[in-house]
């Protein structure tokens, strides 16, 4: 702009310069001066056009250019840039304070989540619920509220790869056992808090693109994934009680387990993933949470699970069979007192198959354990227990269809301004049949020797009111066989939040 | 044993049968609800998505206005998962209408979704890849081995393979990592990201910031071909229930496609669809050299059923789906004639042939 005022400035100077052609001294002096004057009045009016332009310059500097809707009309002036500037340094003071006083900071990413239940039960027998035969039942009670578990789980990753998402991650989690409302005059505070999970994992495999394969070895006191039921955490299962194989297969143990998986399915038109194959090898102490290996032999588990390769639009979708097995040893005490290592070998089956809005799971484990038995403990037999578990359910609602959303699997797969979630409820069936002691040759052993196990029936509605809490109801109708004892309907009901 | 199951699971179907029952009385007559689907979310998850007449529909309350008399509840759903979460929702019965862009419908479809497509609107979405501003990447051919974040399951993924064929490259010519929208920038700015592919106003704050820079936009480089098309589709089963509530419906996205097309609206369009967190001027900058009809046009004209046939045929070749359809017997053009008639705008809108130039009559 100022090179084409000097420009037209100087431009103008040259042509007035021409105008002002020599002239004889002779010639009029009128048409001189006439000359020279309009040669100051075009000089004085570039010089006005020029002061103009000089004055506008240093405001143009000094304003910033504010991209409004009504394009470039309003302008920020000086004040307005440095009050921004000042109410940004007042926000990075105000948000480090905050930060420094009032935020809680760990040294590596740290996820902090938990749950709780509080639960209510009635039954139809006193001390119901309980195994031994009812011959003391002096204080008649059939009803208690009572705590189920409550856990505080802390997770995170000890280093993130960027590049291919080889990521090691850790898990923590202390949980209380619930108050146990069995026994025929329970007092006192029973419940304790145990490490309940303590492992590390790392993915020897890249994790970023959802097609590949996976590979990750977790080593520590972790769940062992021995099928549907004992693989589930609490969270994610319908019924109030785990099923009885629990009593059979291994829960939860110290040891090293790899994960693998081989050939993925995904569908990326519903971001739906699916290994085809995935297998499991561990070896654990075989004793349990929070306990030292207690025999010289370690446990060896494996399990196999075959998805049908479906698209998400198929019929087929999330259909799996699996097959786990545990080859072991546990310590026995003999009657002498010594102890001695006994065998625990278990192997299961199960389906399942979840196509939302139903789903149906059945599971079967059988068990060889050699145990002393009897009031003497002068049996040792090679016990051979079963279990076969049946689950068919039913949702209205969104909640698992969220809750299964791939891609990471955030909880919340909609944008909502407000802390929106569809209520969803889910209808279940349950069969439960559980025999620790196959052998049905009662009369050959002694008192105390055989072991008795019992079916349960249950039916239950879930009903999800907000994104993590839900209220349960169960109805469980124990058939005991045991002889003498009563057979015990049982009305559970439990509100389960998590956080 | 084998009494006491069956005993107990006929109980178990009683039960089940009783609850089909009242959500089928729930249903009879006309709709409780009408749920609506957006893929992805605006800035911050916000339930906002500007740029179709879907979303000026959407952020004028029209839909609402026009079912307001009737007591139907308008359900708006934005889909983080974009396409992939639209999809799953048709398939689990949880959405009746939504905007969708090309290749998630034909995946959708092609899995055997039972959907129509009853409009266009949101068609010649031009796309750009960014990468960091220090990066040595310049052309489509550099991308050769390079991390490249796509949204894969989406019109995105499709622009992809299209952009990288222009330099002869395939997608296992790169390192495709698919990351959601958002992630990706995030993953653009930290350079975990080689180069992200994606609509070019996702690149403007990070390059005004220095950040990144644009090294393609389909637009500026006039590849009409790699552009996104779209659609308005519904559940056939709710069409068919509810003939009439669909036929008003499309009245309103017809409508709000014509406000969406005036250029008298230019400036308040932008600002409108700005409230989803993308800002007026980069939705200005996004449209700068284009007309808004030619990318909200309802029409599903020859123009429309190319970009469709040719993304079925690409979506084939690339692998994206395993049978092909006919986009003809997807396509109810019937809805969106009766609203054009109705609402006297049969010639509103330029129809455009197979190579994108318009039709002379």
């Amino acid at each position: 702009m100022k090179q084409k005022i000097i420009y037209g400035l100087v431009s103008s100077i040259f042509i007035a310069a021409n105008a002002i052609t020599p002239v004889f001294a002779d010639e009029t002096t009128d048409l001189l001066v006439k000359q020279v004057q309009e040669l100051q009045k075009t000089v004085g009016d570039l010089k006005q056009e020029l002061n103009s332009v000089k004055s506008q310059t240093p405001k143009s500097t000094e304003s910033v250019s504010k991209e409004v809707a009504d394009n470039g009309e309003k302008n920020a002036t000086v004040e307005d840039v440095n009050g921004i500037k000042a109410d940004l340094e007042n926000f990075k003071y105000q948000y480090n304070r905050e930060r420094e006083y009032n935020t809680a900071q760990t040294a590596r990413p740290l996820n902090i989540s938990g749950f709780v239940q509080l639960r209510g039960q009635v039954d139809s027998q006193n001390n119901g619920n309980n195994l031994t035969p009812q011959s003391v039942n002096n204080n008649n009670r059939k009803s208690s509220f009572n705590n189920g578990s409550a856990a505080l789980q802390f997770s995170g990753n000890l280093f993130k790869d960027y590049e291919d998402g080889k990521n090691l991650t850790y898990l923590l989690r202390v949980a209380a056992n619930p108050s146990t409302p069995a026994g025929v005059n329970p007092t006192g505070n029973n419940s304790t808090i145990n490490l309940q999970f303590a492992s590390l994992s790392y993915n020897f495999k890249p994790t970023l693109n959802p097609e590949d394969s996976r590979l990750a070895v977790t080593v520590g006191q972790q769940l062992v994934p021995f099928g549907l039921d004992s693989a589930a955490t609490d969270e994610l299962k319908p019924t109030i009680l785990g099923a009885q194989l629990a009593a059979q297969t291994p829960n939860i143990d110290i040891g090293a387990l790899v994960k693998g998986e081989v050939k993925v399915n995904y569908d990326y038109g519903y971001s739906y993933r699916a290994p085809e194959l995935v297998y499991y090898a561990g070896i654990f102490n075989g004793a349990g949470l929070n306990n030292t290996d207690n025999n010289g032999d370690k446990n060896y588990f494996g399990r196999l699970v075959y998805t049908v390769p479906a698209d998400y639009n198929s019929w087929l979708r999330q259909l799996s069979f699996g097959v786990s097995g545990l080859k072991g040893k546990s310590s026995l005490a003999e009657p002498s007192g010594a102890f001695t290592n006994g065998r625990q070998d278990r192997l299961g089956f199960d389906v399942y198959y979840n196509h939302d809005p139903f789903g149906i799971t059945y599971e079967y484990v059988k068990s060889w354990d050699e145990r002393f038995l009897g009031t003497t403990l002068a049996t040792k037999r090679d016990v051979q227990g079963e279990d076969h578990v049946l689950t068919a359910y039913y949702n209205i609602g969104q909640q698992f269809l969220f809750n299964q959303s791939a891609l990471g699997t955030p909880s919340v797969a909609t944008g909502r301004f407000d802390d929106w979630w569809p209520k969803s409820w889910q209808v279940f069936a349950r069969y439960d049949h559980y025999d620790p002691d196959v052998n049905d040759d009662t009369k050959s052993f002694a008192a105390g020797s055989r072991l008795y196990g019992q079916n349960i029936s249950t039916l239950g509605v879930n009903v999800f009111f907000a994104q993590t809490t839900k209220f349960q109801l169960n109805y469980n109708h124990y058939d005991r066989k045991l002889p003498g004892a009563n057979s015990d309907d049982q009305l559970l009901a439990q509100f389960q939040y998590s956080f | 044993m084998k009494k006491t199951i069956l005993k107990f699971l006929s109980v178990f179907i009683a039960g089940l049968s009783i609850l089909s029952s009242l959500q089928v009385q729930a249903d009879e007559g006309k709709p409780v609800v009408i749920r609506i689907g957006f893929p992805g979310t605006g800035t911050g998850n916000r339930p906002i998505v500007g740029g179709s007449p879907l979303s000026t529909a959407h952020l004028k309350g029209w839909v609402e206005e026009e079912f307001k008399k009737d007591g139907i509840k308008i359900e708006w759903n934005h889909f983080k998962f974009a396409g992939p979460g639209i999809n799953e929702a048709f398939a689990n019965k949880l959405l009746d209408f939504s905007y969708e862009g090309d290749l998630a419908m034909i995946i959708g479809k092609a899995g055997g979704l039972n959907t129509k497509v009853l409009a266009g609107g949101g068609v010649r979405i031009p796309v750009a890849i960014a990468v960091p501003n220090d990066s040595p990447i310049k052309t489509l051919a550099d991308l050769k081995g390079k991390r490249f974040a796509v949204q894969k399951g989406t019109a995105i993924q499709l622009a992809e393979v299209r952009a990288l064929a222009k330099a002869g490259l395939e997608d296992k010519d790169v390192r495709a990592v698919n990351i959601l929208g958002a992630n990706a920038t995030d993953a653009l700015q930290t350079k975990d990201m080689d180069a992200v592919i994606s609509i070019p106003y996702s690149f403007y704050p990070l390059r005004d910031r220095g950040v990144a820079k644009i090294i393609y936009d389909s637009q500026k480089s006039g590849d009409t071909d790699i552009a996104i098309a779209g659609g308005f589709i519904g559940d056939d089963a709710f069409i068919k229930k509810y003939p009439d509530i669909t036929k008003r419906l499309l009245k309103v996205f017809v409508k709000a496609a014509q406000y969406s097309s005036d250029e008298a609206n230019r400036n308040e369009l932008f600002k409108l669809w700005g409230q989803d967190g993308t800002g007026f001027q980069y939705y200005r900058e996004v449209y700068n050299g284009a007309t808004l009809a030619e990318r909200q046009t309802p029409l599903l004209d020859e123009y429309w059923f190319g970009r469709f046939k040719d993304g079925i045929a690409d979506a084939k070749k690339y692998k994206l789906i395993r049978k092909d359809f006919d986009v003809n017997g997807w396509v109810d053009k019937s809805y969106l004639e009766a609203a054009l008639k109705e609402l006297s705008l049969e010639n509103n809108w330029t129809a455009y042939s197979y190579d994108g130039k318009p039709i002379k009559h």
